[in-house]
């Protein structure tokens, strides 16, 4: 999955490196299946934008834009989602 | 042309589905479940141009896949009922993900219309969709709906009508994938399409008989377990299982996604493809929900906001409470020389009172003037959108608990009530889950519980030991949870969440759902208190009570230290909590609870009520949602943590 990139590319982080008001473009999701599954099907393919619209306190929940709605991730599932970086804020 | 019609209402959660449902049905609705789920099934009528139309209202669903309960109950409805048409609910401000759902419903090839609903409020968001455009992009009708005016409600139904008069059914195995129009996936995908539903006509299998050949050949290469078990087990299933397996190989060849990933990923772009084409954005300004947001997730003013929220909310209502059980108090007791003047034995007397109407009283004066402002209270945190931020906030520390910050909502309600805390535990999406989070909730102290420690230690010790037995009642419930969540099998799911725009919630809606809930409480507790409250009564005149005192004298009164008559009267506390504290008092005949119990005893018996054996109507609520061994499990747990924190308790106070 993704093996194909190139290893020192230093814009993929996982989803819960971004910071508030970053912007990504989604590569690969590194969770179980129907984990997995239940993220795509909110929205979240490659190739996916979404925007970091904030971090919950003590490494909680992340709330990103995608697709013109907002949506909350666990922070153990946000962890999973690999992202290249398009902006920072 | 058909007399009497069958519509299934389609989308996902937070579109104004059951706003359409109700303006739609009325009064004619009857609301149960799915047999054998947790799901809630409703269901009614409307009469229209001289036409039947039966409605059933589909949970609300994002995907057609076998994830959830909601999602198998809708598409074995669709499969099975086949319904003669789908309104698919879609929100005009969330285009692209409401599409995604529309696409699959595309695929099932049933006939369909839809309902482009909130578009005032899309509007105002600076969104606005040309109708004409998608209604050609995606084939159907598409009728513009306000469903809280009841805007375009009459041409929605019109459109139905006439998708199901016009309705033609060609024959299944002439399907061909090179006629969609919309439907139109990337190469590999359109190929492996045409050779699995040549496979699947060549075997002439059964499930195609129950779901279209395009979704059902998607849906085996996205490895559909639900889907694949069907086919397996039809006559010639395996062999045309066996060869589609190898399609299958040959597509996973050409990517390095996951099948389902790519079946996904396109329906995606067809949904994007039209979303784009028929959105137009008249502007872009910061929207209010975005500014209230701001505060309302602040990693600080968000918590002391929600800490203001509960605080004033629950104020409110146990006043409210207080208030209105004072008054119907006083109006029941009104009833009282009726019953004793009659002309019966005095025994007869005291068991229909004290028993049978007692029982039925109880349940109104008590039980309904708490739950009734808590139902309100969830009813507007979850309609205004509010409740989604509560999860937010509180889903790091629940996760501790192998619980993600939606069942927050439930434990809260236990506060009121431990019964409708433990029905509400059915939101959640494990069965584990709802174990863990209906096992807090009995904990959490309800009001009869909370008016025993206030009107005891609160009174006659003072508020700060009340607050140390309510701190330590914390301490065991976030604990007991911890255990619970180590010993149950299952794994969590992660909290995946959308965060729904702020609304002000309709009124009728409001109420209807405030009332459903209502009557799922009073058909689950109030049986139960009335022949509870009624065998008690009967027990009672039966003196079974001193053989009672035999047994239990060794752990009351030795090990607890409470005086032998805690023993009695904690079994009356099995039918209501309140009333361990109302029997004490009129067992031994005076009004000061201090005349009876010494100050230690008061927190031990205060710690004991909180916590052990949940009341009749939390069991029976237990029972219905976790099943008997479970709510066996939990009870047994319950008694013996009493016992056992009473206990130890009891002999530390003995050594200061």
């Amino acid at each position: 999955m993704g093996s194909d990139l190139s290893y020192g590319d230093d814009n993929i982080v996982q989803l819960t490196s971004l910071n508030e008001g970053d912007e990504g473009e989604i590569l690969w999701i590194k969770a179980g299946r129907s984990a997995t599954q239940r993220l795509n099907e909110m929205g979240l393919v490659p190739e996916t934008r979404i925007k970091l619209i904030r971090r919950g306190i003590l490494r909680g929940p992340v709330e990103i834009r995608v697709r013109n709605s907002n949506l909350v991730i666990g922070e153990g599932l946000a962890s999973k989602i690999y992202v290249r970086l398009l902006r920072n804020n | 042309m058909k007399n009497e019609v069958v519509i299934a209402l389609v989308g996902n959660a937070n579109v104004g589905k059951s706003v359409i449902f109700n303006q739609l049905t009325g009064m004619s609705q009857i609301i149960g479940n799915w047999p054998g789920k947790t799901v809630e099934r409703a269901e009614g009528v409307l009469k229209f141009k001289g036409r039947t139309i039966r409605i059933v209202d589909l949970p609300g669903i994002y995907s057609l896949s076998a994830y959830s309960q909601e999602e198998i109950v809708s598409r074995e409805f669709i499969a099975s009922e086949k319904p003669d048409a789908v309104i698919n609910v879609v929100d005009a401000s969330n285009l692209e993900r409401n599409l995604f759902l529309t696409i699959q419903l595309l695929e099932l090839h049933i006939p369909m219309v839809l309902a482009l609903n909130q578009v005032d409020y899309a509007y105002k968001k600076g969104i606005d969709i040309n109708i004409e455009k998608i209604s050609e992009l995606l084939g159907i009708p598409v009728i513009k709906t306000v469903a809280t005016k009841g805007k375009g409600l009459d041409e929605l139904m019109d459109a139905v009508l006439r998708v199901i008069d016009s309705a033609s059914y060609s024959d299944i195995k002439s399907y061909d994938i090179e006629q969609e129009k919309v439907l139109v996936y990337r190469n590999e995908l359109n190929q492996a399409i045409k050779r699995i539903c040549t496979i699947l006509f060549n075997h002439d299998v059964e499930i195609i008989k129950s779901y279209y050949p395009l979704w059902t050949a998607l849906k085996l290469i996205e490895e559909d377990a639900d889907i694949v078990e069907k086919l397996k087990s039809n006559p010639n299933g395996p062999q045309a299982y066996r060869e589609i397996q190898e399609v299958l190989e040959s597509l996973k060849a050409t990517t390095n996604d996951s099948l389902s990933t790519i079946v996904t990923s396109d329906r995606y772009k067809i949904a994007s493809h039209i979303a784009s084409q028929c959105t137009t954005k008249i502007h872009n300004k910061i929207t209010l929900n975005d500014l209230i947001d701001n505060i309302a997730l602040d990693k600080l003013w968000g918590y002391a906001f929600m800490a203001a929220v509960i605080l004033i909310s629950f104020y409110g209502i146990f006043k409210f409470g207080e208030f209105f059980s004072g008054i119907l108090s006083t109006f029941f007791d009104n009833f009282k020389p009726l019953v004793y003047n009659l002309d019966i034995p005095t025994m007869y007397k005291d068991i229909l009172w004290n028993g049978l109407i007692e029982g039925l009283i109880s349940a109104i004066t008590i039980a309904l003037p708490y739950i009734l402002p808590f139902y309100v209270f969830l009813s507007i945190l979850e309609n205004t959108g509010y409740l989604a931020r509560i999860a937010f906030l509180m889903d790091k520390i629940m996760h501790k608990v192998g619980l993600h910050g939606k069942a927050l909502i439930p434990i809260l309600m236990g506060f009121g009530c431990n019964v409708p805390a433990v029905l509400g535990t059915k939101i959640l999406e494990t069965d584990k889950e709802v174990f863990v989070a209906s096992f807090m909730s009995t904990l959490v102290p309800c009001s009869a519980r909370i008016v025993v420690i206030l009107g005891t230690i609160g009174v006659f010790m003072g508020p700060q030991y009340a607050i140390a037995v309510f701190a330590l009642d914390v301490l065991v419930v976030y604990i007991a949870a911890f255990f619970a969540d180590r010993i149950a099998p299952g794994k969590p799911y992660d909290l995946i969440m959308e965060l729904p725009g702020y609304r002000m919630p309709a009124l009728k809606p409001t109420l209807k759902q405030i009332w459903f809930r209502i009557k799922d409480f009073l058909y689950v507790a109030l049986p139960i208190i009335v022949t509870g409250s009624l065998a008690l009564e009967i027990l009672k005149y039966m003196n079974a009570f001193k053989y009672v005192t035999y047994i239990f004298d060794p752990v009351i009164v030795k090990w607890l230290g409470l005086p032998s008559i805690a023993g009695i009267v904690l079994i009356f506390g099995l039918l209501r909590k309140e009333l361990t504290l109302i029997m004490l008092l009129s067992l031994s005949g005076t009004t000061y609870i201090n005349q009876i119990l010494t100050p230690r005893q008061m927190i031990v018996f205060g710690i004991v009520t909180m916590i052990y054996i949940p009341c009749i109507a939390t069991i029976a609520a237990l029972n219905k949602t976790i099943g008997w061994r479970k709510t066996t499990w939990i009870v047994f747990i319950e008694i013996a943590g009493a016992v056992l924190i009473g206990g130890i308790i009891n002999q530390l106070m003995a050594l200061i």
